[in-house]
C-alpha cells in the first residue's frame, strides 16, 4: 500500500465534514478495490447507489465488481461498453480519487487571493486541471480552504475566446446572482450562481460570450464526467446545495485557474506587501498633485472607458492645476493576483476623494500589471 | 509475500507411498519439517527421493520445504514437474498458483488455477485462491486505470500453500495455523472492578502508547500491543514494519487524546477516544477503539478499531 493511499485511508476515516458522503463513499470504494477488498468495495458501492441510483460511475464500479467475481479485470469500466464517455468516467474516477490521494500542502495558498476586504466572508478557486473547486474562508485577511468539491468544466476546456467555443473562462469573476431550481429547467438541477464574465478585462480583449454559472447536475445523473459543459462549472446538486452557504451574490470572488498556482504564506506575504505598496503609493502621489508623479502609474496602454492613457493624462494634467489639496482614502481594498498571469493583478476598493472643489466616493476596479518591474494600472472602472 | 505454514497430516486417501516403513519415512520427514529442521528435511527427503524418485508426497513436500526455504524457483519447477506426471492432482496446481503470485505472476497463477479447477471443478481452495488471484488483478487493473502506484501491494494477497495432496478431496479451504491472536474471553456480563488494578491504569496506557508514538519510539509504541496483536488483513510482521515506516517517516508526530472513555471489565477493558494526530506529513482526527487485556500485569492492546 503506497503512502498515498494510507494518507487517503486516514482522511476516510477521520471523515471532513465537507466531503459529502457520495465522494467519501466512491472514494472508499475505489480505495477498496486497489486494497483487493472487493466485497466491502461491492458492499460500500452498494449502499451509494442505493443513495444516489443515477451515479453512473458508481454503476460503472459495481459492473466492475460483479465482472471481477469471475474473470480478470483489465481495467476500470471492464464491464462497460466502449465509448468516448467510458474515457470521461475513467477520468472522473481518477480526478475523484487525486483529491483524496494529492493531500495539498496544508502550507500553502493559492498564489492569487492577497487581500479580501473584511465583507467578503469567501472566496472560490477553481482548478479546472483537478476538476475541483476549493473555497475559502477570509479569516482577517487570511484564506483558509474549509470546504472542496468535484466540478465539469467545458467540453473543450479551459480559456474561453469566444461565444459557443465550450470553454470556460480563466480569470477573476463575481458572483451576481441566483437562480433557483423554479425558474430553470431540469438541466441546473439544484439551482444556478451567475457570474459576471466576460468582465472588463475579457471586453478589452475581445472575449465574446455570456451566461457562464456555477450551477447543479440534470437528475439523470448524480454528476458530470470532467469536460461535459459549454462553460459553465458544474456540481452534483447536493453539494452545489452545500456550495450556497458560502455564497454572496455580488460579492463573493471565482477565481477560475487551469492549474492552481499553489505557493508558500510567506510569498503571499511579499507579493501583497509589494502591491499595497504600490497602490498606497500612487494614492499619495495623487494626494501630492504633481501630475507627472501621479501618471507615472499608468502604463501608456492604460484605458477607462472610451479615455485612452494621453486623453486621461491631459484630463488629470488639467483638473490638477485647480487644487490646491487633494486626499485620497482607500477603504475595503483587495488585492488578487490573475490566474494563470503571475504580473497581473485586479485591485478594487472604495475611494474617498476629497480636495478644495470637489469631493465623492467612488467604487473602482482596476487591473494592474507589472512593466519593466514595476506594477501600473493598464485598465480602471468606476462602478 | 508471506507464505503462512501449517501442518496438515499427510492424507492417507492417496496410495501413492505403498510400503509401510517409507510411509513411515515420510512421516517422519513431515514431523522434521513440521518443527522447523528445513534443512534436515529437505537433506532426507532428497535421500528419500533418490531411491524413489517418482514418489509424490515426497516430492510435494519438497516442494513445501523449498517454497518456506525461499527457494521460490526451485519450488516452482517442482510443482510444475508434480503436474506433469500427475495432471489429476489439483494440489500442485494450487501451490504452483500461490508461488506465482508470490511472485506477482498473476496471469500465471490464474492460468495454473484453472487447471486444478479443470481437474477438479468443485475443489474450493482453488475457487477461493482464484478469487483472490481475480482480486489483485482488478486492484492492479484500477491503480493502473487511475493512475496509482500499486507497488508493493502483493503483500496483500493471502494465499496459502496446500499442506497435503489429498486428491482434491478436502473442501476444507486451508487453514491458518493456530498462532492467530488469542482474543479476550467473553467476559460475563456482570463483573466486579478488580481492586488490583484501578481504572486510572488504563488512561496511563493509553498515554503511555499514545507518547511513544509521538516520540517515534517505534519499540515502545510496539510493546504497548500485544505480542499476539495482529489486524485482521496482515501478518504481525508486516504490519510491524508499516507501522515503523509510518512513524519514522515524519519528522514529528504530535498525538492528542481527548474525550477519553474507560469501559474496564476484569482484565480487559475498552478504551475509546478522539485521536488527534499531527504530523509534519499529515493531520487526521479520529474516533478510535483500543481493547486492552492484561497480560502479565499490564494492560496491552489486543485490538485497535478505528471508527
Amino acid at each position: 500500500m503506497t503512502r498515498a493511499w494510507l494518507a487517503a485511508l486516514l482522511l476516510l476515516t477521520s471523515a471532513p465534514a465537507a466531503m459529502a458522503d457520495a465522494d467519501r463513499q466512491l472514494a472508499a470504494s475505489l480505495l477498496a478495490i486497489s486494497q483487493s477488498r472487493l466485497p466491502e468495495a461491492l458492499d460500500t458501492v452498494d449502499r451509494l447507489i442505493r443513495t444516489h441510483p443515477n451515479f453512473r460511475l458508481a454503476q460503472l464500479i459495481k459492473g466492475d465488481l460483479l465482472l471481477a467475481r469471475a474473470q480478470p479485470l483489465r481495467t476500470l469500466g471492464d464491464a462497460g461498453r466502449a465509448s468516448g464517455e467510458l474515457d470521461q468516467l475513467r477520468e472522473e474516477a481518477r480526478q475523484r480519487v487525486r483529491a483524496l490521494t494529492e493531500t495539498l500542502p496544508s502550507e500553502k495558498l493559492p498564489a492569487y487571493l492577497l487581500d479580501l476586504p473584511d465583507d467578503i466572508r469567501h472566496a472560490l478557486v477553481v482548478d479546472a486541471s483537478r476538476s475541483r473547486l476549493y473555497v475559502y474562508e477570509n479569516r482577517a485577511g487570511l484564506p483558509v480552504r474549509v470546504a472542496d468539491f468535484y466540478v465539469t468544466i467545458g467540453k473543450a476546456g479551459i480559456g474561453k475566446q469566444k461565444e459557443g467555443d465550450n470553454r470556460t473562462p480563466v480569470g477573476i469573476y463575481t458572483v451576481n446572482g441566483y437562480k433557483s431550481p423554479r425558474e430553470l429547467s431540469d438541466f441546473y438541477g439544484s439551482g444556478a450562481w451567475t457570474l459576471t464574465y466576460p468582465n472588463e478585462w475579457d471586453q478589452r480583449q475581445g472575449r465574446t460570450g455570456h451566461g457562464i454559472w456555477i450551477h447543479g447536475s440534470p437528475s439523470d445523473t448524480y454528476s458530470r464526467v470532467p469536460r461535459a459543459s459549454e462553460g459553465c462549472v458544474v456540481l452534483a446538486n447536493d453539494d452545489l446545495m452545500r456550495l450556497g452557504r458560502y455564497m454572496q451574490a455580488g460579492k463573493t470572488p471565482v477565481v477560475i485557474a487551469d492549474s492552481i498556482d499553489w505557493v508558500a504564506y510567506e510569498a503571499l506575504d511579499s507579493r501583497r506587501a509589494e502591491l499595497a505598496t504600490a497602490l498606497d503609493v500612487w494614492r499619495t502621489d495623487w494626494e501630492s498633485r504633481d501630475a507627472g508623479r501621479l501618471l507615472a502609474h499608468y502604463s501608456p496602454s492604460f484605458r477607462s472607458g472610451r479615455q485612452d492613457f494621453a486623453a486621461f493624462a491631459a484630463s488629470k494634467r488639467k483638473v490638477n492645476a485647480g487644487k490646491t489639496w487633494i486626499k485620497v482614502g482607500l477603504d475595503r481594498i483587495g488585492l488578487m493576483l490573475y490566474p494563470e498571469r503571475p504580473d497581473f493583478a485586479l485591485v478594487s476598493f472604495e475611494q474617498n476623494y476629497q480636495s478644495n472643489n470637489l469631493s465623492d466616493r467612488t467604487v473602482k476596479r482596476q487591473f494592474w500589471s507589472r512593466e519593466n518591474g514595476r506594477w501600473k494600472i493598464v485598465h480602471e472602472t468606476s462602478l | 509475500m508471506a507464505l503462512p505454514r501449517f501442518f496438515a497430516a499427510v492424507a492417507l486417501c492417496l496410495a501413492v507411498s505403498a510400503a509401510s516403513a517409507q510411509s513411515n519415512e515420510v512421516q517422519d520427514i513431515n514431523l522434521q519439517f513440521r518443527k522447523g529442521d528445513l534443512a534436515g528435511a529437505l537433506a532426507r527427503a532428497n535421500t528419500f527421493l533418490a531411491k524413489n524418485p517418482k514418489d509424490a508426497q515426497v516430492r510435494f513436500l519438497k516442494g513445501l520445504i523449498l517454497a518456506d526455504l525461499g527457494k521460490t524457483n526451485d519450488a516452482i519447477a517442482l510443482f510444475t514437474g508434480l503436474t506433469e506426471d500427475y495432471p489429476e492432482l489439483p494440489e500442485p496446481y494450487n501451490n504452483l498458483a500461490v508461488l506465482y503470485a508470490s511472485q506477482s505472476k498473476y496471469e500465471a497463477a490464474k492460468n495454473a488455477l484453472e487447471q486444478a479447477i479443470r481437474t477438479h471443478p468443485s475443489y474450493a481452495t482453488a475457487h477461493e485462491n482464484l478469487g483472490d488471484i481475480y482480486a489483485k488483478m482488478a486492484s492492479i487493473a484500477y491503480d493502473k486505470a487511475l493512475a496509482l502506484d500499486s507497488k508493493n501491494t502483493a503483500a496483500q494477497t493471502k494465499l496459502a500453500l496446500i499442506q497435503d495432496i489429498t486428491g482434491g478431496l478436502s473442501r476444507k479451504p486451508a487453514v491458518k495455523p493456530a498462532v492467530a491472536a488469542a482474543k479476550p474471553a467473553p467476559q460475563p456480563p456482570v463483573s466486579k472492578p478488580v481492586a488490583a488494578k484501578p481504572a486510572g491504569s488504563i488512561e496511563s496506557a493509553v498515554n503511555a502508547w499514545a507518547e511513544a508514538w509521538a516520540r517515534r519510539d517505534v519499540d515502545a509504541y510496539l510493546a504497548a500491543y500485544a505480542p499476539d496483536f495482529s489486524p485482521s488483513d496482515m501478518a504481525r510482521a508486516d504490519w510491524e514494519a508499516l507501522r515503523r515506516a509510518r512513524i519514522e517517516a515524519p519528522k514529528s508526530i504530535s498525538v492528542d487524546i481527548l474525550n477519553l472513555n474507560v469501559e474496564q471489565q476484569g482484565t480487559t477493558a475498552t478504551a475509546t477516544f478522539r485521536q488527534a494526530y499531527r504530523s509534519n506529513l499529515l493531520s487526521s482526527t479520529v474516533t478510535k477503539t483500543l481493547k486492552f487485556a492484561q497480560i502479565d500485569g499490564q494492560w496491552r492492546i489486543v485490538d485497535e478499531i478505528p471508527h
